[in-house]
């Protein structure tokens, strides 16, 4: 079952964006597929979100945008994390982390008391 | 160091954005134009798509790419600002496309302050009253007024002493109220005269030196 981006909870795409350019720099394009292949086709990217993402977390610092050439000889605009990227992300990943868990703790809750 | 980091990014970002918008544009269509045609590709190696039909499709799918513009555009936050300095551009190229109109334009605006200025020097000089007395352009009239009946509202003395005790930008503070009262002349015959009841600072307010005797001073004013 794949998901665009409005099934997602606010945040959550920018949080994804940051984790796929911690492990490299990459262009828009290659984000939509890296973040579709990681979380098994269940997120589709939609290119409509993922750009004004990109440009607020430029605008915000947590990733700076630098044009280089691809594999294929074409030009492209990559985004790599910044510092401040970096520690976004474990924030955000630390947040998110006890969120999940919170409503796992809920979900698997089975009427009797806690 | 980080927070540093994060300041300078963004606000490199930022200026970007706003002084050399042209480029910023430019960047976003060639970015987006990718894109496309890298979905373009892909459907051309796993769907066995021609490269025009590819391009057809990935293009369908994309949607307008004006849209997509103007979301990022509006992510930068930086819109308002950006439309103000392109109106003002636009504003200065149009003053020198049609100097005839900039000069109709421009003279009828100072013509139109002159008049202003003139007119409200006229009145200012002629018609304004300054009251008859040694600096009467810095007397001023201070009056309570009942917006319910439209009329002044003269049971007003507790706030004369507020403000007589309270006021550090006016030199003096006097009240006053006309009532009328007999006078009895030297032949005995009393003729009902209009007086001003007044307390001692209008006589310093006024100036005007008394034709018999002394000003009356605050001490005065119990009795």
């Amino acid at each position: 079952m794949a998901h665009d981006q409005s099934d997602l909870l606010q945040g959550t795409l920018e949080l994804m964006i940051l984790k796929t350019l911690s492990v490299e720099p990459m262009h828009g394009w290659g984000m939509t597929q890296r973040i579709q292949q990681t979380s098994r086709d269940v997120f589709q990217v939609n290119q409509g979100s993922l750009y004004p993402a990109l440009q607020r977390l430029t605008s915000r610092g947590l990733i700076r945008a630098q044009w280089r050439t691809t594999e294929n000889n074409r030009r492209a605009r990559y985004y790599i994390l910044t510092r401040a990227g970096e520690q976004e992300l474990a924030r955000e990943r630390a947040q998110w982390e006890r969120a999940s868990a919170a409503v796992g703790w809920v979900l698997a809750w089975d009427g009797r008391t806690a | 160091m980080t927070r540093v980091s994060r300041w300078y990014w963004a606000a490199r970002e930022r200026l970007r954005t706003v002084f050399f918008r042209g480029r910023a544009e430019s960047e976003l269509s060639e970015e987006l134009c990718f894109h496309l045609e890298m979905e373009a590709e892909k459907l051309v190696r796993s769907g066995g798509l021609t490269r025009l039909e590819a391009r057809c499709r990935a293009g369908v799918a994309f949607g307008g790419l004006e849209r997509f513009k103007e979301d990022v555009r509006e992510a930068r936050g930086l819109d308002s600002l950006a439309a103000t300095g392109l109106d003002f551009v636009l504003g200065l190229r149009m003053l020198a496309k049609y100097p005839a109109l900039t000069l109709v334009g421009g003279v009828g605006m100072a013509v139109g302050i002159a008049v202003s200025v003139g007119f409200f020097a006229f009145v200012g000089t002629h018609v304004t009253v300054t009251l008859p007395l040694d600096e009467g352009d810095r007397i001023v009239a201070l009056e309570n007024r009942d917006v319910e009946i439209d009329n002044e509202e003269r049971r007003s003395i507790h706030d004369f002493v507020s403000w007589r005790r309270e006021l550090r930008s006016v030199e003096d503070l006097g009240a006053f109220r006309n009532v009328g009262r007999n006078l009895v002349t030297g032949d005995g015959v009393p003729e009902p005269v209009l007086v001003a009841e007044m307390t001692a600072a209008g006589f310093r307010v006024a100036r005007v030196a008394p034709l018999l005797g002394r000003y009356l001073v605050e001490e005065d004013e119990p009795a």
